[in-house]
């Protein structure tokens, strides 16, 4: 048994992992980034580890692929071929059993997504996002618009995601972004967080650049399917899409057609 | 067109600055309507009939009745076609 402390948010996380090859997929998820000495404290959840569960998919990484979900006394459990996540009753402790990197990748963001959700602490957004001049733009889209060609045309500016942005939306004031360990191509801490969110772009590739400023209903009905989330409670869904419904009052959301260079900061900043 | 419209239960609306957004809690998918979907919406706090509802589309919009009924007739075939209404006979 090995341990490790992450720190995802502001959740503290001990996890206890089943061996080295735990371990190291542990690593190429969340990354190894130490908890900061001034974090140290009692953990805020305990997630067990283990390899050796199920199978790997045969498919394409963002076909939509079930979940069987159960909910009894003792907690909630999400299973599929690739890994089973099982979370307690009191939510502090979960299993997580995978079988290679994207079925650990997905269980964690599986846990990190209802525990936030049942907290109604914030939203997990498909989008990498930047720190510019101390605010965080979050840029999104679908499959292929470009999240992570923007995060590589933005350095050497600070990136909080590159894939999947961690949102905390408080009951007033700023949305807050913190930083992401669930990283793809860009491992590098942001060395900031939280950042408050100054806006959000839906990315368009074109042959010129421009925004142009999306009504509430528009950006509402444009974010919605970006946000993380496995459904298996109406009242949590709800909960959430008024989350949602909160982000694009406090928070603008513009169309952004940009090339393939980063002129897009020159009409954003 | 015989028979009555009402709410599929587990749909939510939300105002967003006077747009209406309709979310279905069981299949976790967002519809945005116009003023006059939002409006027949708003109306099915009981079930109605076709004729029902189009007379009291024609009077909210002040428009006569054949331009209301194709666009009513087309709305709640989109509305009931994805789950978000349900129509009884």
């Amino acid at each position: 048994m090995i341990e490790a402390l992450r720190l995802i948010g502001d959740n503290l996380i001990r996890f206890r992992l089943s061996g080295p090859e735990a371990e190291r997929y542990l690593a190429m998820t969340i990354g190894s980034r130490p908890v900061p000495p001034a974090v140290r404290r009692a953990p805020d959840y305990t997630i067990a580890v283990s390899s050796g569960y199920g199978h790997p998919l045969e498919i394409a990484e963002d076909a939509e692929v079930p979940v069987a979900f159960e909910e009894t006394p003792r907690g909630l459990t999400f299973t599929r071929a690739d890994y089973r996540l099982a979370i307690s009753a009191d939510r502090r402790e979960a299993d997580i059993g995978f079988c290679d990197y994207f079925s650990l990748r997905t269980a964690l963001l599986n846990w990190l997504s209802t525990v936030l959700t049942e907290r109604r602490w914030g939203l997990i957004v498909h989008s990498s996002c930047v720190v510019n001049d101390g605010e965080a733009h979050l840029f999104t889209g679908y499959s292929g618009a470009g999240k992570s060609t923007v995060a590589a045309l933005s350095r050497p500016r600070p990136l909080l995601a590159d894939e999947s942005s961690i949102l905390q939306v408080p009951e007033v004031g700023r949305i807050l972004v913190h930083d992401s360990p669930f990283r793809n191509d860009f491992p590098e801490p942001a060395g900031v967080s939280p950042v408050p969110l100054r806006a959000v772009y839906l990315l368009e590739q074109s042959t010129s650049v421009g925004k142009r400023r999306l009504r509430g209903s528009e950006a509402m009905l444009a974010l919605f399917d970006k946000i993380v989330h496995w459904k298996y409670d109406n009242r949590l869904s709800a909960g959430l899409v008024r989350q949602c419904k909160t982000l694009v009052e406090r928070v603008p959301v513009y169309v952004l057609e940009f090339q393939k260079n980063d002129r897009f900061w020159e009409v954003i900043s | 067109m015989s028979g009555s419209y009402s709410r599929h239960g587990a749909v939510e609306m939300l105002d967003m600055e006077g747009e209406a957004i309709l979310l279905n809690q069981e299949t976790f998918t967002v519809t945005k309507l116009n003023e006059t979907g939002g409006f027949v919406w708003q109306s099915l706090t009981e079930p109605l009939t076709f004729e029902d509802l189009a007379e009291r589309l024609s009077n909210e919009f002040r428009t006569g009745r054949e331009a209301v009924d194709a666009d009513l007739r087309h709305f709640l075939e989109q509305l009931t076609e994805i789950g978000l209404i349900r129509r009884e006979e």
